[in-house]
């Protein structure tokens, strides 16, 4: 992003928009069983990897 | 004038270009407990445009495999609003290559991006392969916790 670019940005109203889509996601994720208490972070980023490989092939 | 994360010099305006990892973006997002994770995305929100994110397609995708359609959407406004996305095709092919001694291709391919687009930093809670070979890059491998001490100090 150019300096001009971010100079322009209204950064406190992308901050609030940022912050509202992390609530959301988090919430969502809540209501979804977040956090995984059968999942560790190892196995997480492993199931991860996986798909990173798939998507790399 | 950027921040050397790799020398600890800085030249006052202390910014910093990171690519954080899928896994970083998962566990902020609260899908297994990980405070620095969490802390850590909330600090670059916070401090938003001091440092600048950048992210790649693939781990986007990555993200996405962890999240419903609904927080798909949100996670896609929530890029939107202070990065963009790159492409995978924006890597060149030769300078992932020189990771595949020793990383898998996917892994080697996220080394290449972040040598690519010249970030100082590579934030994962990957220990297993990116912090093992930690000074085969040309850029830093913190995790969450690391590289939210680090950003606090140049703050």
């Amino acid at each position: 992003m150019s300096k001009v670019a971010v100079r322009d940005k209204n950064w406190t109203a992308i901050r609030q928009q940022a912050k509202k889509h992390l609530a959301r996601i988090r919430e969502l994720g809540r209501q979804r069983g977040w956090p995984k208490s059968d999942a560790t972070q190892a196995q997480v980023i492993e199931d991860i990897r996986k798909v990173r490989e798939k998507l790399w092939e | 004038m950027r921040t050397s994360a790799r020398s600890g010099k800085n030249s006052g305006s202390n910014p910093l270009l990171l690519v954080l990892d899928s896994n970083e973006y998962v566990f902020a997002f609260g899908f297994v407990k990980n405070t620095a994770s969490e802390e850590l995305l909330e600090f670059l929100i916070e401090n938003l445009p001091v440092h600048d994110i950048r992210i790649v397609r693939t781990i986007v995708e990555e993200v996405n495999s962890k999240l419903s359609p609904e927080q798909t959407k949100e996670f896609f406004a929530f890029i939107n609003a202070f990065t963009s996305v790159d492409e995978k095709w924006v890597v060149p092919f030769d300078l992932g290559e020189k990771y595949l001694a020793f990383l898998k291709k996917g892994d080697a391919a996220i080394a290449a991006y972040t040598e690519f687009v010249g970030a100082q930093a590579l934030v994962s809670e990957n220990r297993k392969h990116f912090h093992t070979h930690k000074g085969r890059f040309p850029f830093v491998v913190w995790d969450a916790a690391t590289c939210l001490k680090e950003l606090k100090k140049l703050s």
